[in-house]
């Protein structure tokens, strides 16, 4: 990652009548990069995106988007951004190109030929083409949603903040998605949310975990997916597993072994407290009694579900 | 495929940003779409057309009777269509999210609001006021053989025009203030009709509320704007000045409540 961030919020607070939507909130996203914002329902993500576009007030805290105060500088940050809301929702009466020229000329005033011209390439992107020209209100929530993913891009924005991209959109829609965002990340920032953790973890370099309104993780995609219980190594095993159990347990180094058998396979999941100790001697200490074979080996590596999941029920048991 | 510095930025500064394109957007749906000619013709029907009628049907009509008779209707009907026109302009968009969606623009808030006043006042201008109102001068015109001034019909067609303004930024305020549209639309209503009920109780009132600028009352012969029309000093000119006044003021409430709402 490189540069100042393209955004950062500080203690950032959101309370609606008495009750925090949003707690303290500290992030920090890199220029160029993709960010994804995950957490249940109600975690106040939706929240944060509305604070960072002005469209609801802090109770306390403070942002910045292109260093700039999200208060004081609003309009002006607003021009290099595009947005896609959770429900995009359009004037009815235009059609999909009149909606993507209107949003247009919000940032640029002419050419018109050029200005044309764009509108016509973002309609092809999102593969719109075939109904560009119909009257918003006869579009599905599919369509609408390529809609709202178009007018969010069609200025070229630096930053781009999208609220569930994927949402309402079938798995085709949802590839070509994910594929517009990649071409995009070479030119803009991505910070958008999602529920798709499948697809965070294909195309987001840094992730951020929000539950109630706060921050519970927040790093390099790769840091997480490392996992926070220290350094685990799974291994596939045959044979009579037992007696090497027994060896490897007795490791001073070893701090748990967890074992399971699924179809004649067992399967180890050894932590340990010493990273270079065990990459040099844990497999020749499995294989030194000779009573196992070992038919897979390697560190663990954990899906971002899991990850997510371990850290939404950690906190929730935290708080009880 | 064109670059960004291929286009032309607009710049976007302080309480102006997005309000032309707001604009255009705003005149679009009024004069883009059947909206100006629908208005303007059922306002044709309603004022021109009871007009026609009663002079068709009574020879001994002049241009006093004629002139209070337009600016009774010119002024009291087309204000319902207003209120009801420009109660879902703030109200609507809220509810609809579309207002969420355009502020993620560079718009000011300012910016939103006066889009919606101005767009709203030049179609109620031409569609309310202006098209039947030239209808109605031709129509007086043949009655008082060519006997209407024109620069004080004008300056009367202005005033219908502030006067239906005075409702529309009532409307447009309230939309601000209000999620519900009951109150958007049932206060400036009450206020339009609930007038008379008011004098009767403080009857002072008459010489400062709206009502008498299109409407006689009491001992006053003609409306305001009807003896601007003929050419005769107006009772008083207090509830114009009123009206004016008002309607800057809630111009301003609106502005200074619409920059608090949270989206």
């Amino acid at each position: 990652m490189n540069g100042n961030p393209i955004l950062e919020t500080f203690h950032l607070n959101k309370t609606y009548e008495g009750t925090a939507a949003l707690k303290d909130l500290n992030l920090v996203v890199q220029p160029n990069s993709i960010f994804g914002f995950l957490g249940p329902n109600g975690a106040g993500k939706t929240t944060t995106m509305k604070l960072l576009l002005g469209l609801i007030r802090p109770t306390s805290g403070e942002a910045q988007i292109f260093g700039e105060d999200i208060r004081e500088e609003s309009v002006e940050i607003r021009s290099r951004i595009g947005y896609l809301p959770q429900d995009p929702r359009f004037y009815e009466h235009m059609t999909a190109r009149e909606t993507l020229e209107y949003t247009l000329r919000f940032y640029f005033s002419r050419p018109q030929d050029l200005l044309e011209e764009r509108v016509q390439e973002t309609i092809d992107l999102v593969g719109l083409h075939e109904i560009a020209d119909r009257p918003i209100k006869g579009l599905s929530s599919g369509e609408r949603q390529r809609l709202g993913i178009a007018q969010a891009q069609v200025n070229y924005p630096d930053l781009l903040i999208l609220d569930e991209p994927a949402a309402s959109l079938d798995p085709l829609g949802r590839r070509d998605v994910l594929e517009v965002m990649n071409r995009l990340r070479k030119h803009a920032t991505i910070f958008y949310s999602t529920h798709i953790l499948d697809d965070v973890q294909h195309i987001s370099d840094t992730v951020a975990i929000l539950n109630k309104g706060e921050l519970v993780a927040h790093g390099p995609i790769e840091t997480l997916l490392a996992g926070s219980g220290g350094v685990v190594f799974s291994i596939d095993l045959k044979g009579q597993v037992s007696t090497a159990q027994a060896r490897i347990s007795g490791l001073p180094w070893v701090t748990s072994l967890q074992s399971e058998e699924k179809s004649g396979v067992t399967r180890w999941l050894v932590s340990v407290s010493e990273e270079a100790a065990a990459e040099r001697d844990l497999l020749p200490a499995i294989l030194s009694g000779g009573e196992v074979i070992v038919v897979d080996y390697g560190r663990k590596r954990y899906e971002l579900e899991e990850v997510f999941m371990n850290i939404v029920e950690g906190d929730e048991h935290a708080r009880q | 495929m064109p670059a960004n510095s291929d286009l032309t930025p607009v710049i976007s500064q302080g309480w102006t940003g997005g309000l032309g394109n707001m604009l255009r957007g705003q005149l679009g749906r009024w004069f883009g779409t059947r909206t100006w000619w629908t208005q303007a013709l059922i306002w044709i029907l309603v004022i021109n057309g009871l007009l026609m009628t009663i002079l068709t049907q009574d020879s001994s009509v002049g241009i006093p009777e004629i002139a209070t008779l337009f600016v009774l209707f010119a002024g009291m009907f087309p204000s319902i269509a207003v209120v009801i026109a420009a109660q879902d302009a703030i109200v609507g968009e809220k509810e609809k999210g579309t207002a969420a969606w355009v502020l993620s623009k560079p718009v000011s808030r300012t910016a939103f609001v006066l889009s919606k006043v101005i767009g709203y006042a030049l179609g109620i201008l031409v569609s309310l006021v202006l098209i039947p109102s030239v209808l109605a001068f031709l129509e007086m015109q043949l009655v008082g053989q060519g006997g209407l001034e024109l620069g004080r019909f004008a300056l009367a067609v202005g005033m219908l025009w502030l006067y239906q303004c005075f409702y529309l930024s009532l409307t447009l305020m309230l939309g601000t203030f209000f999620s519900a549209r009951p109150a958007v639309i049932g206060i400036p209503l009450a206020l339009a009709f609930g007038q008379q009920l008011i004098f009767g109780i403080v009857p002072s009132l008459v010489n400062i509320l709206p009502w008498t600028i299109a409407i006689p009352f009491g001992n006053n012969e003609f409306s305001i704007i009807s003896a601007i029309i003929i050419g005769r000093t107006p009772a008083s000119m207090t509830p114009f000045y009123v009206a004016c006044t008002a309607l800057i003021v809630f111009i301003a409430a609106g502005l200074w409540r619409f920059e608090r709402e949270e989206l």
